[in-house]
Formats: C-alpha cells, structure tokens, sequence
C-alpha cells in the first residue's frame, strides 16, 4: 500500500524529534544512575548528581511541553472573547519564558485584540520562548491595524536561519536545524501559538528576519 | 595501568553526555579519554591536536554536525577510528553510516556495548 507522503514525513519528524529530544535525557539519566551507584569519590558524585538533577529537569520540562501541547489542541479556550490589551500580555510572557528585562523592547501600547486572554497569552509564551531560547535573547514588538485586524509583529533577531527553517516552522515536530542541536524542545511552540490564534479567527505566520533570525506576525481581531 | 588504553574524543554538545561518557570509559580501565568537542569543528581541532586512536561523535551538533565531520575526520585522520553515536537512527543515518564504514551505537544502549563497538573500530583501523 503507498504511504501518504504527508504522513510519511510527519511519521519522520516525530520520531526524530521524539527520538532525539526524550532519548536523549532519558538515556542519560539511566547512565548517570548506573555511574553515580558505581562511583565512591564525592567530587564525582557530586558532578554526577548535578547533571543528574539538569537532565531531570530538562526531560520535565519536555513532558509539560507535550501536556501543554495536548491541553491546546484537544482543548482550546472557551467562553467569550474580550479587549485585551496586547503591552500588558507580551509584557507578562515575556517574564514567564525568562526573557531579560530591558531585552524586551514594545511599540503596542494602547493596542487591543479582541480575544480570549488564555489564547492571547499562550500565542505570546510559545512565540517570545522562541526569541529567549533560539534568538539572540532580545524581542520587539510592533503593530498595525488593518480592515478590523491587528497584525502584531515580534522581531527576534538571531542567526541567519535555512529557508527550510523557515517554511516549516509552525508545523508541529518541526524543530529547526539551530535548535535540534541547541535548546531542548519538541518543536511544538509555534504549532500550538498557530493553532490559538485560529482559534481566534486570526492568522500566525512567520517569515525571515533581515539580516537574521524571525519575524512572527499574528493577526488577532481588532477589540 | 595497561600501555594498551584507546585514547578517545568525546564529541557530543551534551556536556552531561560528555561527562558520562568520561565515567563510564574510566571505569572500563583500557580506556583512556583524551579530549573533548561540542561541536564536529571542534572535535576536528581536538582530534589534530590530541591524536587520539578514536572519536565517539554525536551526530546532532550545532555548527559542522556530526555527518560533515566524520567526512572530513576520515579524510585527514584516516587512522582515527569513529564509532557514531546517537539517541535515534533511522533507515538514512544507518544506510549512511554503514556507506561511511562507521559503527552506529545508540544512546540507550550499554557502555559494554559502546565499549565493544570502540574496541573493534580501532582494530579495523590497525590491522595487525
């Protein structure tokens, strides 16, 4: 029987990312276990736990990852949608994600979508951990309103990334070439930040950044 | 301590892999590591200047990966062996690993079988 091409590659892209990304730690953490019950010296033990507690970590913060990930999709916000303002929101994600203060820089203020504040805050986590974790560490955040719709950018500047990156970086599993080797992660963010803003009756995309890294632009409806 | 220890690169972006590795190599005594990369360039500087007789190459690595480096380790180390070493491997990596003539171990695996793969590279590579 011939495969869909399609599922073919997504059947591809999980197992490599799932392969890569949760193998990884959790092999790890076996070996370190096995190291640690063999080892006498303090100095070792020591190093051994430490890189016992980072990879436990590390493989908790994939699981949430993947919840976070299923949570959305299986179960998108509900209730009604209201103005939310968009400095206050980018403002609160971007401390959550663990972007540096004064690294941050907004254009939006006074800008209002008309939108579930759960959807709204969730397009916003995934696409500033984006800009923290495989930027440069910096975001700037602009606006502009068009036929009852607010496009709100976020510029993340960074390395130049493959045009490959590029394309298929909302696709779920996708995880780009700088952060397979990079950043830990399932390559779910910006599938679930697409999936909100849909939900939404919005739009997200993304294109490359001049002279390097991404821009995200969501397109929510105007409050 | 045996005169006979492989002297092994560790190249891996995973510093707690790397240090794993490091633990379970010196607890199998013939083992000897004598540098380490995070990256496949870097794992060519540390092979150039540490000679050793095998490199454990990640193949997910930021900058050159572990693919362009095991081309480039092959064309100027020849006698540096290199044992692959990777959390998943599908039908591509084995076909180009096998194409390549390089040993593929996974990370899930044993270090007695990581150990073994080690053993039997550097062989190939001095044939007696």
């Amino acid at each position: 029987m011939e495969r869909d091409p399609e599922l073919t590659w997504l059947r591809e892209r999980v197992m490599n990312v799932v392969g890569h990304e949760l193998r990884t730690p959790a092999s790890t953490i076996r070996g370190l276990s096995d190291a640690l019950a063999g080892t006498t010296d303090p100095s070792r033990t020591a190093e051994l736990v430490g890189a016992l507690q980072r990879q436990a970590h590390r493989l908790e913060q994939l699981v949430d990852e993947v919840l976070t990930a299923a949570g959305v999709m299986t179960a998108l916000p509900v209730g009604a949608p209201s103005a939310v303002a968009v400095e206050g929101v980018v403002g609160e994600a971007w401390t959550a994600v663990g972007g540096e203060p004064g690294r941050l820089v907004l254009h939006v203020a006074g800008v209002k979508v008309a939108a579930r504040p759960p959807s709204v805050r969730g397009i916003f986590d995934a696409v500033l951990r984006n800009a923290v974790n495989l930027g440069d560490g910096s975001a700037t955040v602009d606006s502009c309103r068009d036929d009852g719709m607010i496009a709100v950018g976020v510029d993340s500047p960074g390395p130049p990334l493959p045009d490959e990156d590029i394309r298929f970086a909302v696709e779920p599993f996708w995880r780009g070439e700088r952060a397979v080797t990079s950043t830990p992660g399932l390559g779910l963010g910006l599938a679930v930040a697409r999936a909100l803003a849909e939900h939404e009756g919005g739009t997200l995309t993304v294109e490359a950044l001049a002279g390097g890294g991404l821009r995200t632009t969501i397109g929510l409806p105007a409050a | 301590m045996k005169e006979t220890r492989i002297r092994v690169v560790v190249a891996d972006d995973e510093p707690d892999v790397v240090l794993l590795l490091r633990v379970q190599l010196e607890m199998l005594e013939d083992f000897e590591v004598v540098g380490a990369a995070a990256t496949g360039l870097a794992a060519v500087d540390v092979i150039r200047d540490a000679r050793p007789d095998a490199v454990i190459m990640d193949l997910l690595m930021p900058g050159m990966n572990g693919f362009e480096a095991i081309g480039v380790i092959q064309e100027e180390f020849p006698d540096v062996a290199i044992v692959a070493y990777t959390g998943v491997a599908g039908d591509y990596v084995r076909m180009e690993m096998q194409r390549l003539g390089v040993a593929l171990v996974l990370k899930s695996g044993s270090p007695d079988g990581l150990a073994r793969a080690l053993r039997e590279a550097v062989t190939r590579r001095q044939p007696s």
